[in-house]
């Protein structure tokens, strides 16, 4: 439980750190966010997770949702934008418990938001300030992807998974509602700009994983293509509520 | 007659089983009517053997068999139950998800209240893993 107050001058922050066996690592990323952003409350989503993550996160002073069962990134990131909503927070920022983004740039995605020109901000690992160095076959697959999210979105965007994004009080009431679950990086990408919210990216770095594997290698990349595609276009065909 | 009796048993055993599943409330509402249906609509056919009925109603709206007939109606109603359950199960899963967040959220309480469960309690629950779904590259 952490003792620090969420309050501060220009609205209540929450962190939202979903991990999954990810007790290397997610001690490191709560302290690294609360010494970026001490005004900031930190919630890691254990999602379910076989190892000490919870406690790890405890320790390092998080408050700690620990999902009985494994709902997969979607749904325990969700659970962080629904502690976001019932509490009251004004901002919420996705940070990835794997180590893989640097918390000393979450005030960077935020400001935008903060400022009022945007509603949802991703952090871009191909906008400039560079260091991350993607597989060649992903690098075309994100590719492909960014095309088509971007003729959905009606604008330029450069990196659909990134898991690293901020959002202000419409995208918490968005996302604390309605979450996609198959492809959540990507689907929330399309789901909140046609839901009128104004996307924004902005460039950050990122570090190569420091534990862990992506849930999507290989093979089965190729699958994940097909799969995503698909999802995409029953999307724009439209749905009215998936919670 | 041999078909007859076997159709006849078989349909039979179906309708003791819905009835024995529905006393021990496997099946409940809608679902119990429905397989009731299904199996009286076995029973049925089972009856029409002797007297050609199937074939007739068959030849009547131009299927040249009753077995076809039967397998037309067959596949259908598999579709449509598949269907149904499909939605069911979307829907189940959605409900889930909401419960296991809603779990999460009033075990850790407030933000800056202890929650209602402190300590190692909180870590030492039992878990069931279901189908570790992580996607994203």
């Amino acid at each position: 439980m952490s003792s620090k107050s969420p309050c501060a001058a220009g609205g209540k922050i929450c962190v939202i750190i979903p991990a999954f066996n990810e007790e290397a690592a997610v001690g490191a990323v709560v302290r690294l966010v609360s010494d970026e952003m001490p005004t900031a409350h930190i919630v890691v989503v254990d999602d379910g997770s076989h190892d000490r993550t919870a406690q790890e996160s405890e320790k390092a002073g998080a408050t700690v949702l620990q999902l009985p069962v494994n709902l997969g990134i979607g749904g325990a990131v969700q659970a962080g934008f629904r502690f976001a909503l019932r509490y009251d927070f004004d901002y919420a920022v996705q940070i990835d418990g794997d180590g893989q983004h640097d918390p000393a740039e979450a005030q960077r995605i935020l400001e935008p938001i903060q400022q009022g020109s945007a509603d949802i901000v991703v952090g871009s690992r191909w906008l400039g300030r560079g260091g991350y160095i993607a597989p060649k076959g992903r690098r075309v697959g994100m590719r492909i992807l960014a095309r088509l999210v971007s003729r959905s979105a009606g604008m330029v965007v450069t990196d659909t998974t990134s898991g690293f994004r901020a959002v202000g009080r419409k995208g918490i009431e968005l996302f604390a509602e309605e979450y996609p679950t198959d492809f959540p990086e990507v689907e929330t990408l399309v789901l909140a700009t046609q839901r009128g919210l104004r996307l924004q990216e902005v460039g950050v770095r990122m570090n190569q994983r420091t534990s862990g594997t992506s849930s999507i290698a290989g093979a089965k990349s190729f699958y994940y293509m097909v799969r995503v595609i698909t999802v995409l276009m029953v999307d724009s065909i439209g749905r009215k509520d998936r919670a | 007659m041999k078909s007859f009796i076997v159709a006849m048993v078989i349909s039979l055993g179906f309708l003791t089983l819905s009835v024995v599943a529905i006393r021990r409330k496997r099946l409940r509402d809608q679902t119990a009517v429905l397989w009731i249906a299904v199996s009286l609509f076995m029973v049925l056919c089972s009856l029409a053997l002797p007297f050609h009925l199937l074939d007739r109603v068959s030849h009547g709206i131009g299927i040249a068999y009753g077995s076809d007939l039967l397998l037309v109606l067959a596949v259908t109603f598999l579709v449509v139950l598949v269907f149904n359950l499909s939605v069911n199960l979307a829907a189940v899963k959605a409900n889930q998800t909401r419960l296991v967040q809603e779990v999460a959220l009033l075990r850790a309480g407030a933000p800056d209240a202890p929650g209602p469960v402190q300590g190692n309690e909180r870590h030492a629950t039992q878990r069931s893993h279901v189908g570790s779904d992580e996607s994203r590259p």
